[in-house]
């Protein structure tokens, strides 16, 4: 067993509405073991954004701990919280949004460097921003170029070469690829991990595209509506798909290729319910065509079937016999 | 089947005050009748910009068709006046647009905005007819009755996308163009929008051309596939020369190596390097041979040649040699 890097417990983050507690991220756990990738996968508004900005505390959560380095990182009475701060990096989604258009590329990247070690000298400043560009596949011609002047590609990489800049040991990619082409998501996809390899980093990788999630991530937590419905490692998630949710989910992605054409496909009606103030008991109950009475009432655990594979569905309860 | 909308040698540029960006250069297409076609290509490939052509929608001022024909049922859509185009927009062709948020009108109900097209279009109905076929339209694409007076603030982004398909299905169209239905929907409720737009083309026996980038879709929904680039369809055939041929353009090689195989485990994918050239200044020859992987002097210089082979085309120089010597032989 790898070491252990980063640990949620019980986390939770409520947002306060006019119209009651929305609960956007619901008693999550989850680890992730160092130099490998956690995959998040759900759809709009189930919350993994929310939970990888409450993991890295630029949120503040509702309640719950976040271990890092087996360091509670959301206790104010940490004294290695600032420190730690620094390896804990974040890759955001909109490349055209997330970099400020009046800061030339080098001001960006070398931007984490100047706040947070400031006695470091200029001179040596600017030698790392160079070699942060090489890295990210930058050419050192565009040092001071602005944002708009660059393609969504290339803007991404300066995203990438910014989250690297304190030498992190974890980093969470919030949708790095999905604004962009899919010739260009590649080329990002392959850097991200060609720099895991080198340099051993520890993703957390949230997206919609599951395809992208089993090519990338070591595991893979789905998420509905704020909680983690079922957490297994990659293969075994997509081979062995326990919860309906997550078999919906598998169905629905069209596949390049021409085999499963006109093939019959569970396709879930309906839409997601409000995550507010939702009701005790699983939050899929009202789109799952294996619904029961016992869907509701209680909240239902996440519960470890096969090693590793975590479900939480009344239908895997009785461990041994569904499998 | 007969050929239903024929494209030739379409040039199609946008003209701003420093420069003239040329989208679609001599781009060649057809779609039978009842027929779906994928229209393929990254960001800026010139797709939208065929669809907006097709329809005469292109920006005032800015945009203009410089060249070539557009035959839908042997009727020139570039000769035909403003207001003959008016009646055919919604009617005979009509289209979904890429972003269900912002192509409904958010202050009118979404009965009235489905009634809208058929008062139009359908001058001899009554008004009673047309609150029957705005609600019969309601139930075809899955949304009960009670919405009808809801405003688009309402509805989730799928619901949204289903009025609009309303909207565009009212008065039966020959022709649909749908410009990325649903990438801006979740995967689920794309599974549902598609499922619903195919069985209702197959029931309305509509062509329909579907622009996407996402070539699951495509291989999930269409009969014939074209490959666009730079404003020119570099490659086009029935959807089994595209996804199981073995001859390929390299772009189309290139796309088809970058999306992650769920069925293979590769740790690298295999991108296409560099950028789409920038449309305002295009390179001589091919518009590819900067980022092709194959590419050779003569592409440099030379545009290539359509081949075809039977109903697959490709537009390379490297099976341009090849066919070049079997035509000499013969």
């Amino acid at each position: 067993m790898r070491e252990i890097l980063i640990e949620a417990k019980s986390l939770k983050k409520y947002f306060q509405t006019a119209r009651g507690n929305l609960h956007a991220v619901d008693d999550v756990d989850l680890t992730i073991a160092k130099g490998s990738t956690l995959g998040v996968v759900g759809e709009s508004g189930c919350g993994k954004s929310t939970l990888g900005r409450t993991i890295l505390n630029l949120i503040p959560a509702t309640s719950g701990e976040v271990l890092f380095h087996g360091k509670n990182i959301l206790d104010p009475k940490e004294p290695e919280r600032q420190q730690m701060r620094k390896k804990m990096q974040m890759i955001f989604q909109d490349p055209y949004a997330s970099l400020n258009p009046r800061m030339s590329v080098s001001e960006i990247i070398a931007d984490p460097i100047l706040v947070n070690e400031p006695k470091i000298p200029r001179s040596e400043v600017n030698e790392r921003v160079e070699k942060l560009m090489a890295t990210v596949g930058l050419a050192k011609r565009m040092i001071n170029a602005y944002p708009h002047e660059l393609d969504g590609g290339r803007r991404q990489r300066i995203g990438v070469a910014r989250a690297l800049a304190l030498n992190p040991e974890f980093i969470v990619c919030d949708e790095p690829v999905s604004a962009l082409d899919v010739s260009i998501q590649a080329q990002i996809l392959n850097l991200l991990m060609d720099l895991q390899e080198e340099h051993g980093y520890t993703y957390m990788f949230i997206t919609h595209d599951l395809s992208v999630v089993k090519h990338i991530s070591n595991e893979i937590a789905v998420m509905y509506l704020g909680q983690c419905v079922e957490r297994a490692p990659s293969d075994e998630l997509f081979e062995h798909p326990l919860h309906p949710y997550t078999k919906a989910l598998l169905d629905a992605i069209p596949v390049a290729s021409l085999k499963n054409r006109n093939k019959d496909r569970t396709i879930i009606e309906g839409e997601v319910t409000s995550p507010i103030d939702p009701k005790p008991g699983c939050r899929f109950a009202a789109r799952c065509p294996y619904a029961s009475g016992r869907c509701a009432g209680e909240a239902i655990p996440l519960k470890e079937v096969a090693p590793g594979h975590h479900v939480a569905c009344v239908l895997h309860e009785g461990t041994e016999k569904e499998l | 089947m007969e050929e239903f909308l024929t494209i030739q040698d379409l040039h199609v540029s946008y003209h701003t005050a420093d420069e003239t960006v040329y989208a679609v250069n001599g781009l060649n297409l057809s779609v039978k009748k009842g027929e779906t076609l994928g229209l393929v290509g990254e960001t800026g490939a010139g797709k939208t910009t065929t669809a907006l052509s097709i329809l005469r929608l292109l920006p005032f001022k800015f945009g203009s068709i410089d060249k070539g024909s557009i035959l839908l049922d042997g009727m020139d859509l570039t000769k035909v006046s403003e207001k003959e185009m008016r009646k055919i927009r919604g009617d005979k062709i009509s289209m979904i647009f890429q972003d269900p948020m912002t192509s409904l009108n958010s202050t009118i109900k979404i009965g009235k905005q489905i009634e809208e097209v058929l008062k139009i279009h359908r001058k001899d109905l009554g008004k009673k007819e047309v609150i029957e076929r705005v609600d019969t339209l309601l139930k075809l694409v899955g949304i009960s009755l009670e919405r009808k007076e809801d405003y688009p603030h309402q509805l989730s982004g799928g619901m949204k996308q289903r009025v609009v398909i309303a909207i565009a299905l009212a008065c039966e169209p020959k022709l649909l163009l749908a410009d990325e239905p649903t990438t801006a929907l979740d995967v689920t409720i794309q599974a549902q929008v598609l499922n619903m737009m195919r069985e209702l083309k197959n029931k309305l026996n509509t062509a329909m051309i579907l622009i996407t980038h996402d070539l699951g879709v495509v291989a999930e929904n269409c009969d014939s596939v074209a490959i666009m680039y730079a404003g020119e369809i570099v490659e086009s055939g029935a959807v089994e020369e595209i996804f199981e041929g073995t001859e390929h353009h390299p772009y189309t090689v290139g796309l088809f190596g970058s999306i992650p195989d769920m069925s293979k485990k590769t740790r690298r994918l295999s991108p296409i390097n560099g950028m789409m050239p920038n449309p305002a200044d295009l390179p001589p020859g091919c518009p590819f041979w900067p980022r092709c992987p194959k590419a050779k002097d003569i592409c440099k210089q030379q545009k290539p040649n359509e081949v075809r082979q039977g109903s697959h085309m490709i537009k390379c120089h490297l099976y341009q040699d090849a066919k070049g010597g079997e035509e000499a032989g013969k």
